[in-house]
């Protein structure tokens, strides 16, 4: 582990750690011993060139695969075992590269979900104020008129909205994973996924992890980025620090 | 609905009373028809019953189970054998005949936590066939395809008193369905129907209430078996049949997949078609089948669908009857 | 042979949204031409577009001097253009055989050409005639990339498309693929090469273009290129 990350262990704040985490798909070693720590109200950036491993390791993180190896603390629990909804639970959401909204459901039903599922491990809010920080999120990534349509029937971009605001629903809350968030959509949308990230981080410390290719946007948004390839952590470092890091340009000029 | 009915009762309230309207509006009936249209409308209800239960498990919840109609098998069989050999009284029967479902139906739902579509369809086929072929190969105890004579839980075979019975119990039953479906658990069914691995990754316990569905809809199955095998008189294997779920299926899908008034129309409409052509014989399962492949290709809201186009042109028509035809979205 | 031209074109999956802006570039007879760029950058739009399974919103393409815009498909697979998909892009249940008859399909009419061209696909590619029987899903990663150029070879195209033809391959496989490339090219098809892996393109191709969200922003010779790349990605990198 680097510096930053030693001394943020030792002021015991990181929000997400992994030490030697693995994963393997048959023959093919997606992950290969990733070490990373991220500590909270940071924005991280992880990028990588194709193939490198970057949704394999968010979708390990979420609790979607099980790792072969290594360890994983989420919010200072070790979660490589849980299954998601208990990952969720320690204060961990996600956003997806493709809209895994609930289709037949409303836009509004969709933000909700997060909290009605709470009320099943035993939250207590009331459905008023569950509906109120509903309508407070869509509004705040400006989708409040569209609350009433059927989730299948809105854009990428405006599906991507409306997964980051049913992911601010969960609660606690610290910490975001997304998976491209930026990919093939609308440039307006793109500032008000970028505000909205921004917000969140500044008022309520929310730590953030953002697999993207977009590099415009992460130079705007990542205090600091891991670059991965071929499943392993190469470099950490701000964005100009790993642009200039030869290793780093090698890995994204193939071999 | 809206208008006779007091604002400022709870929105359960509301409901209670509307059942308890329907009831009484649906009583007049075995005293103005023979005994034979009444015992169809108690068939009719039997499977109102069994349809919306597994509308809530393939519907609602996106398990496509194969294996309903054996849990009302389940149950009647339950509490035959129990008061055959064990003198336990019917309702005790029928209250065991719940819980062995509701156990089976844990197991079950357990077996197929992981499994998507196709593969859950068969796992469920596979253990409606072996509990059928159990059935009836245990003869000396089932009686098997000879047939398993029960006690009438009323003393005699009548239809009148089981009608009401029958009203009864569907009412409540649809009355419990609807709280389900329009509570949270509603949202989650639907959720993990839409997308579970969103809804795990949102907080949800996907197998928990996975394994809810399998067992409320089992429980409604068994109710309804039980309750139709001390009815009927005479079990055997052959409502186990395939035959059987695919009338279930057909009924869901030509009322209106995925909605809450579907099944119960569907239920109605093809029982009383089904004994309307009774003089068809087998053909009638293509008659089904082709109304099926009809709906499903140009006209998945089904006979709901065409109920919510009527009464949308009636009330264009004449804007005064509105009030008495009750509004409802699509879901419902 | 063959010589492709692309003036200004634009193309898109959904209304409103561009993935390709403004594009011009010419493929030279005779050449491997590369187009390099980072991912969303619209690669494999670009050679979809061409192929004919998105049609141009603006711009033109023009092959040999005629325009091919609003062509089919096939159509312009019988024109002499093939598309070289990325991954193995072949029938897995079929034997190695059948696939390279289905590469021929628009020409299927012409029996004893069609066995001319599987003669003339197994000279250059001797495994596959060891395998000819075999169904496509015994084929190791490597044979079943060369399957699949060989499946496009079958038309006697002048031209052939490339998406990313080392994709999910192990380096040893990638050095055999450009190997098979630089043969093809030598036997007078021209190539249109895309790719994620720059070292290669650049020490395959003669001349190089780079896109980035949709537009041409560099283009130059193999040697343009090479003194540049650590510039070129550590731009990218900076989203500059």
């Amino acid at each position: 582990m680097d510096a930053e990350a030693v001394s943020a262990t030792a002021s015991g704040d990181l929000v997400l750690e992994t030490r030697g985490l693995t994963k393997r798909f048959g023959g093919l070693v997606a992950v290969d011993g990733l070490s990373m720590a991220v500590p909270r109200g940071q924005i991280r950036g992880l990028i990588g060139p194709n193939g490198s491993g970057k949704t394999t390791t968010v979708n390990v993180l979420s609790g979607l695969y099980r790792p072969d190896g290594g360890e994983i603390h989420l919010c200072g629990q070790r979660t490589d075992r849980l299954r998601p909804h208990q990952i969720t639970a320690c204060g961990v959401a996600r956003t997806f590269q493709i809209s895994k909204l609930f289709g037949h459901m409303t836009v509004l039903e969709n933000v909700l979900l997060p909290a009605l599922a709470a009320l099943d491990r035993g939250s207590r809010r009331p459905l008023a104020e569950i509906r109120e920080r509903g309508r407070r999120l869509l509004d705040f990534v400006t989708l409040d008129r569209m609350r009433h349509a059927q989730a299948r029937e809105l854009s990428g971009g405006q599906s991507m909205l409306v997964q980051i605001a049913r992911a601010l629903m969960v609660q606690p809350l610290h910490v975001i994973l997304m998976d491209e968030p930026f990919a093939g959509v609308h440039p307006t949308i793109r500032d008000i996924i970028m505000e909205a990230i921004l917000r969140m981080n500044r008022e309520e410390s929310v730590t953030f992890l953002i697999v993207s290719h977009e590099m415009a946007e992460l130079r705007r948004l990542c205090q600091r980025v891991t670059v991965m390839d071929d499943g392993r952590r190469i470099a950490e470092g701000t964005l100009e620090e790993v642009a200039n890091d030869p290793v780093v340009l090698e890995a994204y000029l193939g071999t | 609905m809206r208008c006779w009915v007091p604002e400022a009762m709870s929105p359960l309230a509301r409901r209670i009373v509307w059942s308890l309207v329907a009831f009484a509006a649906l009583s007049w009936l075995p005293l103005a028809v023979s005994d034979y249209h009444t015992h169809i409308f108690i068939i009719s209800l039997y499977y109102v019953i069994l349809a919306a239960s597994w509308n809530l498990l393939a519907g609602y919840a996106g398990q496509f189970s194969l294996a309903h109609h054996t849990f009302a098998g389940i149950g009647a069989y339950t509490s035959a054998l129990l008061s055959l050999y064990a003198g336990v009284p019917v309702l005790a029967g029928i209250g065991a005949g719940v819980v062995v479902a509701a156990v089976a139906g844990y197991g079950l739902g357990t077996l197929c936590l992981r499994m998507r579509a196709i593969y859950l369809a068969l796992a469920t086929w596979a253990f409606a066939e072996s509990v059928r072929l159990l059935v009836a190969v245990e003869y000396p105890i089932t009686r098997g395809d000879l047939g398993l004579k029960t006690a009438y839980l009323f003393g005699t075979a009548q239809p009148t008193p089981y009608y009401y019975l029958f009203l009864a119990l569907t009412l409540v039953c649809l009355l419990v369905i609807w709280q389900i479906v329009h509570s949270r658990v509603g949202a989650y069914l639907r959720a993990i129907r839409d997308d579970e691995e969103a809804a795990g990754v949102m907080g949800l316990d996907t197998f928990k209430w996975k394994r809810a569905a399998f067992v409320i809809s089992a429980v409604f199955a068994a109710v309804a078996g039980g309750f139709q095998g001390h009815y009927i008189g005479l079990l055997s294997p052959t409502p186990m049949k395939f035959n059987e779920m695919a009338m279930i299926i057909i009924m869901v899908i030509a009322g209106g997949f995925r909605t809450f008034s579907g099944p119960v129309l569907g239920a109605v409409f093809i029982e009383l078609l089904a004994e309307e052509l009774r003089g068809w014989g087998e053909i009638r399962m293509v008659l089904f089948a082709l109304l099926v492949l009809v709906v499903a290709r140009a006209y998945p809201s089904g006979l709901l669908g065409l109920c919510l186009a009527a009464r949308r042109a009636l009330t264009r028509r004449m804007p005064v009857l509105a009030p008495l035809l009750p509004v409802s979205r699509p879901e419902d | 042979m063959a010589h492709l031209g692309l003036e200004h074109v634009a193309a898109g999956y959904v209304e409103g949204i561009d993935i390709l802006g403004n594009i011009t570039l010419e493929v030279k007879p005779g050449s491997i031409t590369g187009v390099i760029g980072p991912n969303g950058a619209g690669k494999s739009t670009l050679l979809k577009t061409i192929f004919g399974f998105l049609h141009p919103r603006r711009g033109s393409i023009s092959f040999d001097g005629r325009p091919i815009n609003a062509l089919a498909p096939f159509e312009i697979k019988r024109l002499g253009i093939s598309y070289v998909p990325q991954g193995a892009n072949i029938f897995p249940q079929l034997t190695v055989e059948e696939n390279l008859q289905l590469g021929g399909w628009v020409i299927r009419r012409d029996g004893a050409r069609v066995a001319e061209r599987l003669e003339s696909a197994y000279a250059a590619f001797p495994r596959l005639r060891e395998k000819r029987r075999r169904r496509a899903t015994t084929l190791s990663g490597g044979e079943a990339k060369m399957l699949s150029l060989a499946k496009e070879l079958v038309t006697e195209p002048t031209l052939l498309l490339v998406d990313e033809p080392s994709a999910g391959l192990a380096p040893r496989i990638v050095e055999q693929v450009y190997a098979q490339l630089l043969t093809v090219r030598d036997q007078g098809v021209t190539i249109l090469l895309v790719d994620q892996n720059i070292n290669k393109a650049v020490q395959v191709s003669d001349y190089l273009y780079m896109i980035e969200r949709g537009e041409v922003r560099r283009q130059g010779t193999r040697h343009d290129f090479a003194d540049q790349l650590h510039a070129i990605v550590r731009d990218a990198l900076l989203g500059a």
